[in-house]
């Protein structure tokens, strides 16, 4: 079936956010950018109406599982981006904000052990306060190049000993925890790789610096240090055996790109969630101000419509990236292409918003700091580039050639 | 046809790029988080002879060309564009109309302070009802006997608050439209003349953005520059030769993200090599300069146009639209080459990208360009 | 439900026109191109197969696709080669018109009569008169009715039996059926040189064309209905056609670079060529997408005239660059004819002038979201939703 309708419940799902977006978010958006932080009666009010931010929920699960568990069609990719969407229209920086595991729940999700999906993710349910999970595998020297990581895991009687930096990571200074990437032995590669649950507060681990940027500000981004930090074997994600049942194949590393795939359309969902909300806020503010004739209006409709198609155009393969994780075939390439092009054409149409607001645009105003919000989309889960190479990889994998 | 630098233009330009890599590019991303504008850093200007370049030395200038303080303002903006923001206002916006049409009493009152640094300018044309239609001013001035009493409001003014010297466009008479607009000289400290509220912006934040207020402000008729009527002649004369300088800024800002990039490609390794051996970074590597070639030719075409008596409306909208345009992608492209890092305010791309975007807005927007230069096309 | 997948008929009416379009457009493109036509063998397969007759509903004994089927198969024949397509379509474009007429009307023999021969809709027109091109005129007279003025550069009229029109006229806008062969039609094929070589490029000149009551198919309100309603339909059987033409290109693309080699590797090897394969397959996504978009809102008899105007614009867009990238690709080899690309390339400039460009087409577009505004509250856009 070739479809682009909702179903009631994704409807529904898709207004409450939509009211949150509205109604919770945009009204501190500002003030957020301001403050650089998620201002508390944001979170508080978040808490209370029980909205958090869990990129992924339980996905990746092979076709047989699912057909055997429950006859029903698998949606949680498709909701994902309708809610990431509206959050990220409503304001990206306090989407990320958004206590819950975050980028952090996929890989426990995917892989974590029962008990530790019980134990990380459990803790969530009915909290109290705003917790956040973290996903850390970024550093300074290795960020596209995700091989490249020089965290080092050593085993140890009863666990692991991790040394290390890792930089940028989201909600990484105030998560309850993170699951860190490290490498038992770099010769090895990506097969060395292990993924761990490190909670706040384990010693040896700190919070180094917050990071200052052009926007998302909203959104804490943390430099994270692991000296001589011990973790115990149960943290190891998804235990040793599933690590050695698969020592033909890089586990931590597939892991960390099985969780790309999930969470790339995701990402591109809030980046075109921001394109649309400049294109509204333009949209608007224009037809307050002209009426629909002379030279002014027959450019900016040309413009205003080439802003919409081009977010349509994102919103149509982030729907189908999504879509096809759902089925449970593998979506690396449409979720790279969705992330490519949604990162792209965000920008793009943030900036054609300035263009067309001029001066009112760029002083104080939501389609201003959209603008700096938006660049990073681009940028983080895999750079555009990152995002040609893996759609340039899979053109070329039938022919042979690796590129 | 000849393309190489005077020995007096390579000399200002080792000049300006040792003053601003020395004392300019340090403090640039704390006063750009800070929104601080630092007078200190506008006085060592003065010191340095930046303040009046192309004034006549008669009136406190260096008596240079216009090409020269394009330089100057080229190699401020590669590290700084909010100080080449407050340069370019006093210079080319405050500065420029009274060279052009004070008095000898009118330039020795306001364009020797000016020129000397002694005194900082602004330039006051928009309001909140007026933007890109500056025909159409609700600030009045009426005319009682030796004074004009001003009254109205001013936004968007860059130096607004610390400048001293304002060029201010009022009408006397609402109704006459462009005839009715005339230009003043305001100084700071007039009765009745004070500063609302700060303007918080997306670049160009160590250079202020301030709202005039002008109640019942008494202005002397000796401070009034050309005839009643003429001050919309005045302000879109100046308009048109600040264009070369904000073609200028946004030359500079490119390069200044242009030459980071290429630095920081060849120094970042990822899948172990340095990103510039990738050709997906190269090949951005040449458009940007490619693209950075093309705005410097049109740039220094217009100036040279400008210091040689040539009608330059045409080249200058030309130069500032396309150099704006391209100051725009390559500040985006140097955020991308950056990675991650290029969007944190450790590095200086990030800042690049925020300033580009208003060399494409303001003194006329690229579309009120592509109309100057089509409407020069098809008369 | 939002998802992608072509239904098992959807697939296999895809492969047996793909086969149909390798064999007798993709590997006969040059000589049909030289020649200037497409071989008459060719046209009766086709006929024999119903690729003719894809846009008829049934009641004008068509297939009765809905539009999703009908895209599907499009974009295969596009695939084969743009412009033998158009040569084989170019002359049945009148079907939108019909169909569109079909639905409102009860009495349809006159259109059954029209769908048994070749149709083609003479100068379809976006812009802000959907409807209208400027020159053209109907009046009544003696009984009659007199068509005059010139159409715009259209495709297919030379090879077709019967011309629709809609022109302008005192009584309103009007939907007329002009036998070819009638006195005063004269057929002005253009020298194009660019691309559609062998479609029939060119205008009509109706020299007070003298036509009786039942050739004026509609007037008014239901004309105009029907204008809109076809025009939502060939956008979609267009779009569709560039799209088949944005996958050859970057799957010849992909092969040809995977086995180039310069500088001691395959050039798919350097990041200056594959990154360009890579957006090539992206932007042919995404204009497939979109066409499917307007094309299930059509299914679910909503109006999808901007949606369909968007989506054509956007498979413009994307055919060019893509076929223009194609060509960049294959360096001095795709400019030259041993390969398709460059035959590819001028085929899209050509079709991308023909049936609404990309600026009326967002004209289009644009009034219409100027007119919805951004409806806030909800959840979006009005036209995103769809649902
Ligand atoms: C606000 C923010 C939040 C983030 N959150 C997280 C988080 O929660 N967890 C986490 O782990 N990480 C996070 N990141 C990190 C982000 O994923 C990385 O920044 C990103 O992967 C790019 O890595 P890098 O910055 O080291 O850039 P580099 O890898 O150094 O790239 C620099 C440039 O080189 C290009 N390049 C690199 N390799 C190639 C190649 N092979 N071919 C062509 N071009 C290439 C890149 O595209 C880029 O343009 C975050 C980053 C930011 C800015
Ligand atoms: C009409 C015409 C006239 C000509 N006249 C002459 C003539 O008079 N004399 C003469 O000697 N030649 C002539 N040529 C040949 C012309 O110079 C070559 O076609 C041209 O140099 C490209 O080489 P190629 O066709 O082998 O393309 P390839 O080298 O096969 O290139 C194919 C594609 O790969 C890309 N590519 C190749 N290497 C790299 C790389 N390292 N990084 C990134 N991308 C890469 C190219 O840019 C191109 O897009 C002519 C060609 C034409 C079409």
């Amino acid at each position: 079936m070739i479809d682009f309708t909702l179903t009631p419940q994704q409807k529904q799902l898709r207004e409450m956010a939509h009211a949150f977006a509205q109604g919770v978010m945009r009204p501190y958006a500002m003030e957020a950018d301001r403050i650089e932080d998620a201002p508390k009666a944001y979170l508080q009010q978040a808490m209370a109406l029980g909205v958090g931010l869990d990129l992924g929920g339980a996905p990746g699960q092979s076709g047989a599982e699912r057909a055997d568990d429950r006859p029903q069609e698998r949606t949680a990719n498709r909701n994902g981006v309708l809610l990431a969407e509206e959050i990220g229209w409503g304001d990206p920086g306090l989407a990320l904000a958004l206590p819950g595991p975050g980028l952090g729940g996929p890989p426990v999700a995917l892989m974590g052990t029962p008990a530790q999906k019980e134990k990380y993710l459990g803790m969530f349910r009915g909290a109290k306060e705003p917790m956040w999970g973290a996903y850390a595998l970024t550093e300074p020297e290795a960020g596209s190049d995700v091989s490249g990581i020089r965290t080092s895991a050593k085993k140890v009687e009863g666990g692991w000993i991790l040394n290390g930096r890792k930089i940028f990571i989201t909600n990484g200074g105030r998560a309850a925890w993170n699951v860190v990437f490290a490498t038992v032995d770099p010769t090895l590669g990506r097969a060395g790789q292990r993924a761990f649950l490190v909670e706040k507060g384990t010693p040896g681990f700190t919070c180094t610096r917050i990071l200052h940027k052009m926007g998302l500000r909203a959104s804490e981004t943390a430099e994270l240090l692991f000296e001589d930090c011990f973790v115990p074997d149960e943290n190891l994600l998804g235990g040793e055996a599933q690590y050695q049942a698969r020592s033909n194949g890089p586990a931590g590393f597939r892991v960390a790109m099985q969780t790309f795939d999930n969470t790339r359309p995701v990402v591109a969902a809030m980046a075109m969630g921001i394109a649309r909300a400049a294109y509204e806020y333009t949209l608007e503010i224009l037809r307050q101000g002209y009426a629909p004739t002379g030279h002014f209006y027959h450019s900016a409709r040309e413009r205003l419509a080439e802003m919409y198609r081009k977010i349509e155009a994102a919103r149509s393969l982030v729907w189908e990236a999504a879509w096809k994780g759902d089925i449970g075939e593998p979506n690396s390439k449409e979720a790279s292409m969705s992330k490519a092009y949604a990162g792209r054409v965000s920008l793009e149409v943030c900036a054609m918003g300035l263009e067309l607001l001029g001066p009112t645009g760029v002083v104080d105003h939501p389609v201003e700091k959209l603008y700096r919000d938006c660049k990073v989309f681009d940028i983080f889960e895999g750079t555009n580039q990152v995002q040609h190479l893996v759609v340039a990889r899979r053109l070329y994998a039938a022919h042979g050639i690796r590129v | 046809m000849d393309f190489s630098e005077s020995p007096e233009h390579r000399q200002m330009r080792e000049m300006v790029r040792d003053f601003a890599r020395r004392e300019v590019a340090p403090g640039a991303a704390q006063r750009d988080q800070q929104e601080h504008f630092d007078r200190t850093l506008f006085e060592r200007m003065a010191a340095l002879g930046l303040t009046g370049i192309p004034w006549s030395e008669k009136y406190g200038g260096a008596g240079a060309d216009f090409t020269s303080y394009i330089i100057a303002m080229e190699e401020l903006a590669k590290v700084d564009a909010s100080l080449s923001v407050v340069l370019g206002a006093h210079v080319s916006l405050c500065s420029w109309p009274i060279d052009r049409f004070g008095t000898d009493e009118q330039k020795e009152r306001f364009l020797t302070p000016l020129a000397e640094g002694r005194a900082l300018g602004a330039f006051a044309l928009t309001e909140p009802g007026a933007g890109s239609d500056a025909a159409h001013l609700q600030t009045r001035a009426q005319r009682q006997g030796d004074t004009y009493l001003l009254n109205g409001q001013k936004t968007f003014i860059t130096n607004g608050g610390a400048a001293d010297t304002y060029v201010v466009f009022a009408t006397v008479d609402p109704s006459k439209g462009a005839h009715g607009v005339t230009a003043f000289v305001v100084e700071k400290g007039m009765p009745g003349f004070s500063f609302g509220k700060e303007i918080h912006k997306m670049g160009i934040r160590s250079s202020t953005t301030q709202e005039l207020l002008f109640e019942n402000v008494e202005v002397p008729i000796a401070n009034r520059l050309g005839q009643e009527g003429e001050g919309f002649k005045i302000a879109m004369a100046t308009l048109d030769g600040g264009r070369n300088g904000i073609a200028a800024q946004a030359l500079g800002i490119a390069e200044g993200a242009l030459e980071a990039a290429i630095a920081y490609a060849k120094q970042r390794e990822q899948f172990g090599r340095p990103i510039a051996d990738f050709q997906a970074i190269q090949f951005k590597l040449a458009d940007m300069a490619t693209a950075i070639e093309a705005s410097r030719l049109l740039t220094y075409h217009a100036v040279w146009m400008e210091d040689h008596g040539g009608g330059h409306g045409m080249a200058s909208s030309m130069a500032k639209l396309f150099a704006s345009d391209t100051a725009m992608q390559v500040a985006t492209q140097a955020v991308q080459i950056f990675g991650g890092y290029g969007y944190t305010v450790e590095y200086p791309v990030e800042r690049f990208m925020r300033d580009a975007k208003i060399t494409q807005i303001y003194e006329g927007t690229n579309e009120i360009q592509r109309i100057v230069i089509s409407r020069a096309l098809l008369k | 439900m939002i998802a992608f997948q072509p239904e098992e008929a959807q697939s296999a009416l895809a492969e047996s026109v793909h086969a149909f379009a390798q064999r007798y457009l993709h590997d006969n493109a040059r000589e049909v191109e030289t020649k200037r036509a497409l071989p008459p063998q060719i046209l009766q397969e086709a006929v024999s197969l119903g690729l003719t007759a894809l846009s008829l509903p049934e009641a004008l004994g068509g297939a009765g696709l809905n539009l999703v089927t009908q895209a599907i198969a499009y974009e295969a024949l596009g695939w084969g080669d743009l412009g033998s397509s158009q040569a084989l379509l170019g002359a049945q474009t009148g079907h939108h018109l019909l169909a569109a007429l079909a639905s409102q009307t009860p009495t349809q023999d006159r259109l059954r009569d029209l769908a048994e021969t070749s149709v083609c809709w003479v100068a379809p027109v976006w812009g802000e008169r959907p409807q209208a091109d400027g020159s053209l005129a109907w009046q009544r007279n003696a009984g009659g009715v007199v068509l005059s003025g010139e159409s715009a550069i259209t495709l297919g009229a030379q090879h077709a039996a019967h011309l629709l029109v809609a022109a302008g006229g005192q009584e309103g806008m009007a939907i007329l059926a002009i036998p070819s062969a009638a006195a005063g039609v004269h057929f002005r094929p253009h020298a194009l040189a660019l691309g559609m070589l062998a479609a029939g490029v060119g205008s009509v000149r109706f020299e007070d064309v003298r036509l009786e009551e039942a050739d004026l198919l509609a007037v008014g309100e239901t004309a105009q209905t029907a204008i809109r309603q076809a025009l939502t339909t060939l956008a979609i059987e267009q779009g569709a056609l560039e799209v088949g033409a944005c996958r050859a290109a970057t799957e010849y693309t992909v092969a040809y670079t995977a086995q180039r080699r310069a500088f001691q590797q395959v050039i798919a090897a350097f990041q200056g060529v594959s990154f360009v394969a890579a957006d090539m397959a992206i932007e042919t996504e995404a204009a497939r997408n979109l066409i499917w978009k307007a094309a299930v809102q059509g299914d679910k008899g909503e109006d999808a005239f901007s949606t369909a105007a968007m989506a054509l614009a956007h498979a413009h867009q994307a055919v060019r660059f893509v076929t223009s990238n194609a060509v960049q690709l294959l360096g001095g080899h795709g400019f030259v004819q041993d390969h398709p690309v460059e035959k590819w390339m001028r085929d899209a400039e050509a079709q991308v002038l023909l049936f609404g460009r990309e600026l009326e087409l967002q004209s289009v577009l644009g009034d219409a979201l100027w007119q919805a505004g951004a409806k806030d509250g909800t959840a979006g856009f009005r036209l995103a939703e769809n649902a």
